[in-house]
Parts: C-alpha cells; sequence; structure tokens
C-alpha cells in the first residue's frame, strides 16, 4: 500500500505547481463554478428534445438508468431530465457544498446515459462526466482561501481534471498507433502512416452519413494535403498527457486539440462542440499556464520622440519557451546552437538572454 | 485544540486524500477504458477508439425496402435515398452494423436486441415494411469517386407494427 502511495505521489508535477496562491486558487472556484453553468445549459438546452426521443423511440437503457425498467419509459425519461437539470443547478447555486457537487455529477451522469441509450453511446458528455465527478473533491471555497492545505487541494483537484480530459486523447491517439500496428502487421495497403489515410477516413464517414462536408470532398480529392494535417493530430492525441506536466504547453495545447476538432468538424461533419467548450473552460484560464512566449519576448526600454520613455515587447530570436518542452522534439530544439543577440542596452560582454 | 488547528488538520486530510486518489483515478480510468477497447464502453469509461483502423476495404450494412403496406417496392428504395428512413443519422448506421455483425457472427441474442431497435427506432413509423440487411464492400476512395461496390443480400425481414412477425 505504502509502494502504491509512492507511485501515485510520483504522478504529480512538482510540488510548486501547487503553491496555493489566492489568486490561483480563486480562479479554480471561478471556473468551476463556470462549468456547473454550461452543464445546466447542456440540460436546459436538451429537455424537450430529450424527452421527445424518449417518447417517439425505444430505449436500451444504460446501468445508470437501470432504474427505467421499473419506472417506464417516459415518466423515467421526465425522472432523469429532472435530475440532470437540477443537479447542475444546485451545485451552481451553492459551489460549496459537496452534495450539490455530487448531484451535479449524478445528474450529469443521468443525461450522459439517457442520450446513450438509444443503441450507440457517443462521447459527448464523457469528458463533462468525468471532470463533474473530480470536482467533487474540491474543497470549499473559504477553506481554499484560508487554510494553504486547502487551497493545493484545490489545486491538484483542477490539474487532475485537466490531466484526466488530456488522459482521454492519449488513449485514442494510442489507440491510433497499436491499430496502425496491427493493419502494418498484416499487410494492409493503407494504413495510419500512408499518404491517403485521412481521405479514407473522410470518404468512409461521409459515405456513411450520406453528408456532404464543407472541406470533405476537397480532401478526399487532394488525400497528399490531409495528411500532415492527420499526422498533427495523432501527434497532438499522443502527446496530449505529457503536456498536462508542461506549463508552458497548457494553452497551446488546448488551442491544437480545438483546432483539431474543427478540422474534423470541416471535412467529416463530426461535432465534438462539448469537448471544446471543456478545453477552452479548462485551458484558456489555465491556473497553471505560464506563457508560451515568455523566453521568446524581451522588454527593451524606448525612449519617444518627445521624451517620454516606455518599453517594447520585441523578439530576441533566442528559441525557447513552448518549443523546448514540445514533447518528441524539444531535445533537438534544446540542442540547438543558438546565437544570442546583444541588446542594444547591454552592457558590452555581458548575457543579453532574457 | 483551536476551532483554526481542527480545520487546518481536516485539510491536511482531505490533501492527502486527493493526492492519492486524483492520480488513481486516472488509472482506472485507463485500465478500465481500455479493457472494453474490442467492445461496448462501459460509461463514463471510453477507450476512445475512435478512426482506429484505416479504411481499406470494408465490409458494412445497409437497409432497403421492398415492401411497404403490403404493396412491392419496385424498385426496391435503398436507406440512402432517404424516402423511407433518415439516412443521415449515425446512430442508425451503427445499429445497422452491429446487426448485420452479430446476425452474421451467429450471436443470435444481440441480433435480436439490435433488431428491435431498428424496427422501433430506424423503420417507417407505424407502417408494414418488407426490408432487406444488405452487405456492402468497398474501396472508400473508389465508391466515392465512382459509387462502386459489391453487394449481397444477408437477410429479408418483414415487420408489421400491428402484429410483429419476424420470418
Amino acid at each position: 500500500m505504502r509502494d502504491m502511495r509512492t507511485i501515485l505521489k510520483a504522478a504529480w508535477p512538482a510540488p510548486e505547481v501547487f503553491a496555493p496562491e489566492p489568486v490561483r486558487v480563486e480562479r479554480v472556484f471561478v471556473i468551476a463554478q463556470v462549468f456547473y453553468a454550461c452543464l445546466l445549459f447542456f440540460a436546459c438546452q436538451g429537455f424537450v428534445g430529450s424527452l421527445n426521443l424518449a417518447a417517439a423511440n425505444r430505449m436500451e437503457p444504460l446501468w445508470p438508468l437501470y432504474w427505467m425498467r421499473w419506472s417506464g419509459q417516459e415518466s423515467g425519461a421526465i425522472a432523469a431530465q429532472l435530475l440532470y437539470l437540477c443537479g447542475p443547478l444546485l451545485a451552481l447555486w451553492k459551489p460549496d457544498s459537496r452534495v450539490a457537487r455530487v448531484l451535479a455529477f449524478v445528474g450529469c451522469l443521468t443525461g450522459m446515459a439517457f442520450d446513450n441509450s438509444f443503441g450507440k453511446v457517443n462521447h459527448h458528455l464523457h469528458l463533462w462526466a468525468m471532470t463533474a465527478f473530480l470536482l467533487v473533491f474540491l474543497p470549499s471555497r473559504r477553506d481554499a482561501l484560508r487554510v494553504p492545505a486547502a487551497g493545493e487541494a484545490a489545486l491538484r483537484v483542477f490539474w487532475g481534471a485537466q490531466a484526466a480530459i488530456l488522459l482521454t486523447y492519449t488513449m485514442s491517439g494510442v489507440a491510433k498507433l497499436l491499430g496502425a500496428a496491427v493493419q502494418v502487421l498484416r499487410g494492409d495497403a493503407s494504413t495510419l502512416f500512408s499518404y491517403d489515410a485521412l481521405a479514407r477516413h473522410t470518404a468512409e464517414r461521409l459515405l456513411m452519413t450520406h453528408e456532404t462536408s464543407l472541406l470533405g470532398a476537397w480532401v478526399i480529392n487532394h488525400p497528399l494535403w490531409g495528411a500532415p494535417a492527420f499526422w498533427g493530430a495523432v501527434y497532438l492525441e499522443v502527446f496530449a498527457l505529457a503536456a498536462a506536466y508542461r506549463l508552458s504547453l497548457h494553452r497551446l495545447w488546448a488551442l491544437g486539440l480545438v483546432l483539431m476538432h474543427i478540422g474534423i468538424f470541416l471535412t467529416m461533419n463530426v461535432t465534438f462542440s462539448h469537448s471544446i467548450l471543456l478545453l477552452g473552460l479548462m485551458f484558456a484560464a489555465s491556473p497553471f499556464a505560464t506563457s508560451p512566449f515568455t523566453a521568446l519576448v524581451s522588454t527593451a526600454p524606448v525612449m519617444s520622440t518627445s521624451g517620454e520613455t516606455g518599453s517594447r515587447s520585441r523578439w530576441n530570436f533566442e528559441v525557447g519557451g513552448f518549443l523546448r518542452d514540445l514533447p518528441l522534439f524539444g531535445p533537438f530544439v534544446k540542442a540547438l546552437p543558438v546565437r544570442r543577440r546583444a541588446r542594444p542596452d547591454a552592457e558590452p560582454g555581458t548575457d543579453a538572454g532574457p | 485544540m483551536t476551532p483554526e488547528d481542527a480545520t487546518a488538520g481536516r485539510c491536511r486530510r482531505h490533501l492527502r486524500l486527493v493526492t492519492f486518489l486524483v492520480p488513481l483515478w486516472l488509472v482506472v480510468y485507463f485500465a478500465v477504458g481500455y479493457s472494453r477497447i474490442r467492445t461496448t464502453d462501459i460509461v463514463p469509461f471510453s477507450a476512445w477508439a475512435l478512426f482506429v483502423f484505416v479504411p481499406n476495404q470494408p465490409s458494412v450494412y445497409t437497409l432497403t425496402f421492398h415492401m411497404l403496406d403490403g404493396a412491392p417496392l419496385e424498385p426496391p428504395v435503398s436507406l440512402e435515398s432517404g424516402e423511407l428512413a433518415d439516412p443521415h443519422s449515425i446512430t442508425s448506421s451503427y445499429l445497422i452494423n452491429h446487426f448485420g455483425r452479430a446476425l452474421e457472427s451467429g450471436d443470435t441474442a444481440a441480433a435480436r436486441g439490435y433488431q428491435r431497435l431498428i424496427e422501433a427506432n430506424i423503420l417507417p413509423r407505424n407502417r408494414a415494411v418488407g426490408w432487406e440487411l444488405v452487405n456492402l464492400s468497398y474501396d472508400p476512395l473508389e465508391r466515392w469517386a465512382t459509387g462502386k461496390t459489391e453487394t449481397r443480400t444477408v437477410a429479408r425481414f418483414e415487420y408489421n407494427p400491428k402484429s410483429r412477425r419476424v420470418p
């Protein structure tokens, strides 16, 4: 048990990442409250449609809706949608109450199970349910802002939720690599490493749903252009979890994944709008993110023609920042021979680095 | 012990729990998700195995309707035409493909479950329908360009919502 604790402790980033600065701790609670507002929005938006769907279709309820076997489909649908509505509403109103946050998780799980009880499991709310589960473990805001241990716990729970989201992308990327290995071993003509992989996926998806998309036909007819985008997407997915540990990559990786989702929508008409919202919410204002360009930009003092002094940012052409943290490529970037430029105001012979 | 000390102690215990529980959750999610990679997910876990295999010569299933309200349809109407059912639903496509695979692999119980869902959710509402499960095999890029597919009828069914009978 002690060994397991040691291993699990080693899974965390460096302890200084979780230094409970009040600004960062406060941000965790603001994001959590927006999270519950978004969940409430989903519940309201889908309420009537879900009831109509249940009235018109046969359901095969998933395990969180096992009780619907006794309630009947239509009344069960009403109960499930009310639970989905009330849980996030309570958590939004009383975010300090763990009971309310548990109800928000149960509501989200119920809503997700409901959406997926018509014969196919979609992935719209999986990440939201997982995040709602982890947010249950947030301490109260009052404790977090007063007691250092509680502030640290809040930051660790939030990082855990971010890591869980990124883990799912890594799982998807690794599954693609495993699939590619299987296809290479069985001698398939086209695999992940073929230039026409994205074109084939796009054609297959559009043929399956008999739809068209904005860029689908173009990608199918110009397969070579789609290849770098597909391999880039697999790179983003495979190393997503690594980005959780590299703070300069937090916002950039989320932006990359959002762009990937937009690309998938434009080519295959597969919408991951819920995932886009969650990535934006959890990473755009990540309390851990450092600026990816910190090492690339320096501030030089300037004097205007009127004699007023100020400062302006300028590129100092030093390779650094997020490029050094990039999985796979970072070590090569670090090894590059870098010529440092002297700042105009630097003393001769002094280091001009940022 | 002052109330402040008690609160600090409680918060430290909570921090220890979080430090242990969060990474454990990640490990459990990974393990449970991947343990179901070849079958259906157990929500909220998932293997996220999306677009895993590049389609070379996929073998997929679709529906063709050959009878409506007792009158034969000549020529038969395909699902793709959109005349009798929604051809754009990914859930329908998923159900039809799982039905086809279950039927051809001899998994009768699973096939029966999928058939019930197809009859209730995909076939035209409140109409007596004769329908076929059709297997399509093709190269996606070739089919996209020329429409070429190899088709094979897997089974024929009749469905009457008033007196349900499945031959």
